[in-house]
């Protein structure tokens, strides 16, 4: 069968298939200055870890699987 | 007494296992090797089988029925295989063994219990149609077999059927978990009667052993601790109204479990029928989606297609993960590819099978490794969104388009990652990866067996860090080692923000 398959995962992928996003790019002092100003400690996740807090109940551990 | 027998060489379909009463299971089997392209099976008459004389001698010997201890072996071939080129392999020809070999697709161990006769099976898995975006299979292992001098070897992972007298589905499924590879330099493998007798040890409370009709979730932890490993638990976030997992959680910690080389045994409830667990073995890797600017995403939380052994059907049956909206479960279908080659047997047992709705996750993994996979997305999540506020802010001040970037998680072992995953990721630059590979020898202080490794990437997949976490600390403190940076600019940035600091990042080790 021919190999149709273009994507990579984040674990397949290989250094000849990396995007340049930021080829050219650098960070010189006159940017570094200009970042101090920046705010990057704003919370963007809000409730999208509380999925990941769930606790294992008693309840849930006496289940019977049969 | 038991006498002695030839190898009988059937044409597939002619064999031991077309005889068997027709089951979901035996369909299953048939379809599976139909598209695996069998073409003989070659049966031996004679084989003491390790699982099955454990049962035997904990339940079956004593029966008055009179079973007996011997099963049948029955080996799948995609070749005509004749007893001549059998007997030259046997005879050392390596042309032939190799012959052999390569047309080996696996085996299934006949029991003689009439009910449920379908003992230890491995097969192989379907060829690979898309290797960059591959059936993700860690868990697998080889598995040799021995006839008449001749080595064979398959790689899968072992199913069974439950009997109900030594194990039920729990049970099954946990022995399919405690094979696979992640546990090759751990321990010997537990038989289903071992891990039925380890539930009972501290857990029983009252309850009798065999036979076994099932077991608590309590049990089976208590069965994994017995095997010198550690239970991880999961329990869906959905209030219990609408119990169970949504996608991404799902998704994302069943392909990082796997990924790490732990099977998941999922609980659940299987249509209107009760309980059941079945063990997840593989998943279909996907790329990650596009992301607006600053959107954060969990790459795994795409993946569409589980492989599970069910005990109902058989071994790697592809399902479907369904996403049915906000605040409602996640369910599993059965959804097996379309046949490659026309089937003998009836429609695929698969079509019409009951639809799986997982609640619980439960994992055994090494007991050094301490971290759960719910903590690694967390701090994965939290490290990425300050890596593309970093990033957006500096593509602000260049006056470039904002950007969401992606992430992935994953347990390995710490050769593994600086052997391995760095070797393939860094293929064909020597210089970058000796670098990179001394640098994490020389400059970051000692590190535990297994790490933790948090990958943050571009939505196109081009990594920007890794993040290597201790897994042998208490959830709470969860301590960085390490970053590895692929990129000059990341790098710098989180110099320029973090400083000196490094217990957010860890030591800073470029690879570019």
């Amino acid at each position: 069968m021919p190999n149709e398959d273009t994507s990579y995962t984040l674990w397949t992928i290989t250094q000849k298939s990396w995007s340049n996003l930021f080829q050219g790019s650098s960070l010189t002092e006159e940017i570094a200055e200009k970042l101090q100003q920046a705010n990057c400690a704003e919370d963007k996740l809000g409730s999208r870890l509380t999925p990941y807090n769930t606790p294992v109940t008693e309840e849930t551990l006496r289940q019977s699987v049969r | 007494m038991h006498k002695p027998a030839k190898l009988e060489f059937h044409s597939f379909g002619n064999d031991a296992l077309t005889r068997l009463p027709c089951s979901g299971q035996v369909k299953y089997l048939q379809c599976y090797l139909t598209d695996l392209g069998a073409i003989t099976a070659i049966e031996e008459q004679n084989y003491f089988d390790r699982d099955y004389l454990a049962e035997f001698s904990a339940f079956y010997s004593t029966s008055s029925k009179g079973y007996k201890n011997l099963c049948k072996r029955i080996h799948f071939f995609d070749i005509e295989v004749k007893r001549d080129l059998f007997r030259r392999a046997a005879g050392g020809s390596n042309q032939a063994q190799s012959r052999l070999q390569n047309a080996y697709l696996g085996f299934v161990v006949i029991r003689p219990i009439p009910t449920t006769p379908l003992g230890r099976t491995v097969l192989r898995w379907y060829p690979e149609q898309k290797p960059n975006t591959p059936r993700v299979t860690v868990p697998s292992r080889d598995y040799c077999c021995h006839i008449a001098g001749i080595k064979l070897s398959v790689h899968g992972l072992a199913w069974q059927q439950q009997d109900t007298g030594v194990g039920a589905c729990a049970t099954v499924g946990l022995w399919s978990m405690l094979h696979s590879s992640a546990f090759d330099d751990h321990h010997t493998i537990p038989t289903t009667a071992d891990i039925t007798r380890a539930a009972h040890k501290t857990a029983s409370l009252g309850s009798r052993v065999f036979p076994s009709s099932g077991l608590a979730i309590y049990q089976i932890t208590e069965a994994i601790k017995q095997y010198n490993l550690a239970p991880v638990v999961l329990d869906g976030e959905l209030p219990s109204s609408n119990k169970g997992f949504g996608k991404e959680r799902f998704s994302s910690s069943c392909a990082a479990l796997i990924r790490s080389g732990y099977p998941v045994l999922l609980i659940g409830q299987l249509g209107n029928l009760g309980g059941h667990a079945i063990c997840a073995t593989g998943f279909r890797a996907c790329p990650p989606v596009s992301c607006a600017a600053d959107e954060i995403k969990i790459q795994d939380s795409n993946i569409q297609y589980l492989y599970i052994h069910d005990d109902n059907l058989g071994p790697n049956a592809r399902f479907r993960i369904n996403d049915n909206g906000l605040g409602n479960p996640i369910t599993l279908e059965a959804d097996s590819p379309p046949p490659l080659q026309p089937h003998q047997h009836g429609g695929s047992p698969t079509t019409g099978y009951h639809t799986f709705t997982p609640h619980q996750l439960v994992v055994a993994v090494h007991e050094d490794l301490r971290t759960s996979p719910d903590v690694l997305h967390k701090a994965g999540l939290e490290k990425a969104q300050i890596l593309c506020s970093f990033v957006n802010s500096f593509f602000d001040c260049i006056k470039q388009s904002r950007i969401g970037i992606t992430l992935s998680t994953r347990f390995i072992k710490l050769a593994d990652y600086i052997g391995i995953e760095l070797g393939r990721t860094l293929d064909g630059s020597t210089k970058e990866l000796a670098k990179t590979r001394m640098a994490l020898y020389e400059q970051v202080p000692p590190m535990s067996l297994h790490v933790g490794v948090v990958r943050i990437a571009l939505d196109d997949a081009t990594p920007l860090i890794d993040i290597l976490y201790d897994t042998t600390d208490s959830d709470r403190n969860h301590p960085v080692f390490a970053h590895v940076t692929y990129n000059k600019v990341i790098a710098d940035l989180i110099q320029h923000f973090c400083g000196r600091d490094n217990t957010q990042f860890g030591v800073k080790v470029s690879a570019f």
